[in-house]
């Protein structure tokens, strides 16, 4: 385990370079290597496949950064996505649909957050108990039956419509970055973040309600999370029990591969967006190139390992 | 991680309130037995058939030993979900042994061997590159999950039935021992016996053993008493890919098979079964018995909800409640004894 | 005979079943099978001599998108497409999904992206693939789906096993080999797709014209799953005489839980893989227990040229069929040996080496 680090040294900007590079070599060599990569249409399929993985590992960034995980992001996306999807055949209301798709993402969140904090739950088994829980009453609510969004508004709000060309749901993630990234650097409630997980004992001393702190940090992960599943179904245009699995190890993945601290308390959202257009270019890349699935997988995890061990390099192991 | 019980294993507390909150899940567990038996009246007379308990041990198996290799990695402070990307991968390596050499006694070596490798790479990338485990684990596990689909083309690879065959199925999964009385004991759960025997001896009669609470408890003061922290890192990520490479032996002699993904998923319920036992998940204190009784505990309530017809996506629910139930309960009794 | 079954009788089976416990995954299906008069078969979409060359002409680019690629089936059917495509100088890429729905929407969208002139799709569920369906439509590219048709957009055509009849002629092939009474289990897959619901129906069904008595029907997702939720039957049950699997890999499970019990069970099943194969010819060795009875074979390579003939049919500007169904066939222990031979034509039986 790394000792934690002082809160100057989040602020240093070179240390980013090493990813941001990393993302543009790959850019770069897709461009060259596949002659369909590098194209306004394939750029915006970059984008809005991207998007989910976006969304959630912001999340997954407030998450860790306070010194937490959580493993039951992908469970709870699908469980989130049948409540929409319900609430929206239901009422035909995209407000309603909404709103039960941010409330039921906080409700979720929330109870993560007391479990891990006041039952002193480590969050890796809480959310694991989530994982688990979540998965199965998106199976049982739906008997296995994914559950069709045929709301066209619904559908225009958030998938189809291209305000200036850009796929809506790249413009919802690009404005949902720039307000959680002044919540993080700009107020109050961030720097605590920041305190919580890089050391909680001097946080607490320092007159930081920690527990308090780290409930709400699920709450707002259980937010995002809500939102993520609002956009998931536009995509898809289904609430699928089945979806979304293995999201939560991809999203951890995203925000490593940025750079952020795992033990916590040392990261940033910017960070976030380069893992995760790492990995999304990634993916995208070798799929043009039609990499055979079973090699894909083996990148994927090989890509993994160098770029967390290439950043630990670079640092000069100072962490 | 500052825990105050550092490196002393946890031992002569049989009656203390800790061990009475462990009790209280065992006793969750008998409420629900009962309330089954409300449900339906044969269901005590089935669920304790010696049949049934059998079933139960050679179903708790895979887990246990899994859970074997999962509490060795988190006692020492580190994790692996590779673990059932590795078993999945011994699991065919030995399939592809048997079917090629027909000699079962080639393969499980061959297994072990690979099961070790992969273990000690994990080990090595974490412990030389500084590396979380959870980490590098999420990365070696895409890895060799797509190495063993690659080996086999994504192909089931299944043993055939012969005599050589029969007799390694029969040794590692559907024989018995019949103990005095006539108790007639599967030979996996023997296994699962000699392995928590062996390897509890190891834990808390050797040096190794006290090495691996100890950098558990506190890698710095480890270090300050002079413990090769990381050698004992990789020892313990080595020892629990072989492990994963045992529980592939048996699941190739239950199913008949290797699959290339047959056992991806039991690294979580192997990290479940460890902390349901009671195992601090920040490491440094816990025990394999404990292990064996959160494995035991996930059995039965699988087998009991099965034999009570209870749907799999309920399950799943009733699998998440009781792990965070249990954790809950044990943070509760400990915050109790303070 | 009358094959439909209504809502309500499939409530009170499994209530019945259950007794009260079980919420039942079958409780809440729309009962929409696929098509069956009007479809076209394999045969109708193959090509003839002189369509091969002027196909050879054109240069294609077809995509080939699995759901996964983690059993025989899927590979067989790759394979079936690949060769077809090798043949008639296509150029074929493959790529799958990983049983995950976003996945394929990005495999989808790439092969869009690659502008090929048509696409032999098997959904990850039949709801969640419409956007992809929608965005190849905007681009004129045909796709043939395997396994339901999608909820929005055109499709091509849809192939299908005739899944509801192989399961109701296999689990009828067990029934009557058990004396048409007794208790019976079922095991399932989760899996949101149409063709799945239909394997659960058939087997409902011939259960239901029978005297037998459904005793579980568990969805498992793994081997090992499979294993336990057999046993667990068998132990719930003691005077158990069949189990029905309906997945290739839940027929693994159910052998090994009815081989570890040393009970008088059988097992029939969908899906007739090379396992399965395997234990015909043990069981014909004596090396097995005589177990298992029938499998529902479906016909992977048949379906995955079916799938390029019909593309190719496309390309050359004719109608295809808007469903194309190919047939199970029924492997018990008196024909294997024939049924290998139409199944899996050009490849090395299990008992060759």
């Amino acid at each position: 385990m790394t000792t934690r680090t002082s809160s100057a040294q989040r602020l240093s900007i070179p240390s980013e370079i090493g990813v941001l590079g990393a993302v543009i070599a790959l850019f770069i060599f897709f461009s060259l290597a596949s002659p369909f990569f590098f194209n306004p249409s394939n750029l915006t399929n970059l984008g809005r496949q991207t998007v989910l993985l976006a969304v959630t590992a912001f999340a997954m960034t407030f998450i860790i950064l306070s010194g937490e995980i959580d493993l039951s992001v992908g469970s709870v996306v699908s469980l989130i996505s049948i409540f929409v999807a319900m609430a929206l055949r239901d009422s035909g209301s995209i407000a309603l649909a909404v709103l039960i798709g941010v409330g039921s993402g906080v409700l979720i969140g929330t109870i993560n957050g007391v479990i891990t904090v006041i039952g002193r739950v480590p969050s890796f088994i809480t959310t694991l108990g989530m994982f688990s829980a979540a998965r199965g009453i998106a199976l049982a609510i739906t008997n296995a039956v994914a559950i069709p969004i045929l709301n066209d508004d619904y559908l225009f709000l958030f998938q189809d419509a291209r305000p200036l060309g850009i796929a809506v749901s790249v413009i919802y993630a690009v404005v949902l970055f720039a307000v959680l990234h002044f919540l993080l650097t700009r107020t109050r409630f961030g720097i605590s973040v920041y305190a919580v997980g890089g050391n909680a004992k001097a946080a607490r001393l320092s007159g930081i309600g920690v527990r308090r702190v780290k409930i709400e940090v699920f709450a707002l992960a259980g937010a995002i999370i809500g939102f993520a599943a609002i956009l998931q179904i536009a995509r898809l245009g289904s609430a699928s029990p089945e979806v979304a699995r293995n999201l939560e190890l991809d999203a951890i993945a995203a925000v490593v591969l940025g750079g952020t601290s795992f033990t916590g308390g040392r990261g940033s959202l910017i960070r976030t967006v380069f893992g995760v257009l790492l990995i999304g270019i990634l993916n995208n890349g070798m799929n043009l190139m039609n990499i055979d699935s079973y090699f894909q997988f083996i990148i994927k995890g090989a890509i993994i390992v160098l770029a967390v061990l290439l950043d630990r390099w670079t640092r000069g192991r100072s962490g | 991680m500052t825990a105050g019980a550092l490196s002393t294993p946890a031992r002569g507390r049989w009656l203390s309130p800790r061990f009475i909150g462990q009790f209280g899940v065992i006793f969750a567990v008998l409420l629900l037995l009962m309330a089954f038996a409300l449900v339906r009246e044969d269901f005590l007379q089935i669920f304790f058939a010696p049949n049934n308990l059998a079933n139960i041990g050679r179903q708790t198996t895979l887990l246990a030993i899994t859970g074997f290799a999962m509490t060795l990695i988190i006692l020492a402070g580190e994790i692996d979900i590779s673990l059932g990307a590795i078993a999945s991968m011994c699991g065919v390596i030995i399939a592809l042994v048997i079917v090629n050499t027909g000699s079962w006694l080639l393969a499980i070596p061959a297994g072990i061997a690979v099961g070790a490798l992969l273990g000690a790479i994990n080990g090595l990338i974490t412990v030389r590159g500084g590396i979380p485990s959870f980490i590098v684990t999420l990365g070696t596990l895409n890895v060799v999950q797509g190495a063993a689909l690659a080996l086999t083309n994504a192909s089931t690879i299944t043993l055939p039935a012969n005599p050589t065959v029969n007799e390694f199925r029969s040794l590692f999964a559907r024989g018995v021992v019949t103990l005095p009385f006539g108790i007639q004991v599967p030979n996996p759960v023997i296994l699962v016996a000699i392995l928590l025997i062996a390897l509890t001896f190891i834990l808390t009669r050797t040096r190794f053993g006290a090495n691996v609470y100890a950098v558990g408890g506190g890698a710095a003061s480890a270090r300050l008493a002079g413990i090769a922290v990381g050698r004992v890192k990789l020892l313990v990520f080595t020892l629990g890919g072989a492990l994963a490479a045992v529980a592939a032996v048996v699941y190739t002699a239950r199913l008949g098979n290797g699959q290339p993904l047959g056992m991806i998923g039991y690294e979580l319920d192997a990290i479940a079964a460890v902390v349901i036992g009671g195992t601090s998940f920040t490491g440094g204190r816990g025990s394999l018995w404990r292990t064996v009784l959160g494995a035991l505990l996930i059995g039965v309530l699988n087998n009991a909800l099965t034999l009570m017809n209870v749907n799999f996506n309920l399950q799943l629910v009733v699998r998440g409640a009781v792990i965070v139930l249990a954790v809950m309960l044990d943070a509760w009794t400990r915050r109790r004894l303070q | 005979m009358n094959r439909k079954i209504s809502r309500r009788q499939v409530i009170r089976y499994m209530a019945a079943a259950a007794g009260g416990m079980m919420l039942s995954p079958l409780a809440r299906l729309p009962h929409v099978r696929a098509q069956e008069s009007m479809a076209a078969t394999a045969a109708d979409v193959a090509l003839t001599a002189e369509e091969i060359e002027m196909i050879r002409g054109m240069g294609l680019k077809l995509g080939f998108e699995t759901n996964h690629r983690t059993d025989d089936f899927i590979n067989l059917l790759i394979k079936g497409g690949e060769d077809t495509a090798a043949e008639y100088g296509i150029e074929l890429i493959v790529s799958e999904a990983n049983f995950d729905a976003a996945k394929q929407l990005a495999d989808m969208e790439a092969l869009i992206q690659q502008e090929v002139d048509g696409i032999f799709l098997v959904a990850v569920d039949s709801d969640s693939i419409s956007s992809a369906i929608i965005q190849a439509n905007e681009a004129g590219i045909p796709v043939i789906i395997i396994g339901g048709a999608p909820t929005r957009g055109e499709v091509l055509s849809v192939m299908n096993s005739t899944s509801y009849d192989g399961c109701y002629e296999s689990t009828r092939y067990l029934i009557d080999a058990v004396g048409g009474a007794g208790k019976i289990g079922v095991v399932s897959i989760p899996l949101a797709l149409p063709t799945i619901r239909d394997r659960e129906l058939g087997t409902l069904a011939a259960i239901r014209e029978s005297r037998m008595q459904l005793v579980g029907l568990q969805p498992v997702f793994a081997q090992d799953a499979a294993l336990a939720a057999a046993e667990n039957m068998i132990q719930a049950n003691p005077d158990i005489t069949a189990i029905f699997a309906n997945w290739s890999l839940a027929i693994n499970g159910a052998l090994a839980a009815v081989d570890a019990s040393g009970m008088d069970i059988k097992v029939s099943g969908y899906d007739a893989e090379v396992a399965g194969f395997q234990r015909f010819e043990d069981q014909a060795n004596g090396n097995a227990a005589p177990i298992l009875l029938s499998l529902a074979g479906q016909q992977p390579l048949v379906q995955g040229k079916a799938g390029i003939d019909a593309l190719c049919k496309a390309a050359l500007g004719q109608e295809v069929a808007p469903d194309i169904l190919v047939p199970t066939l029924l492997v018990t222990q008196d024909n294997y040996r024939e049924q290998w031979d139409a199944l899996y034509p050009g490849i090395a039986a299990p008992w060759s080496a």
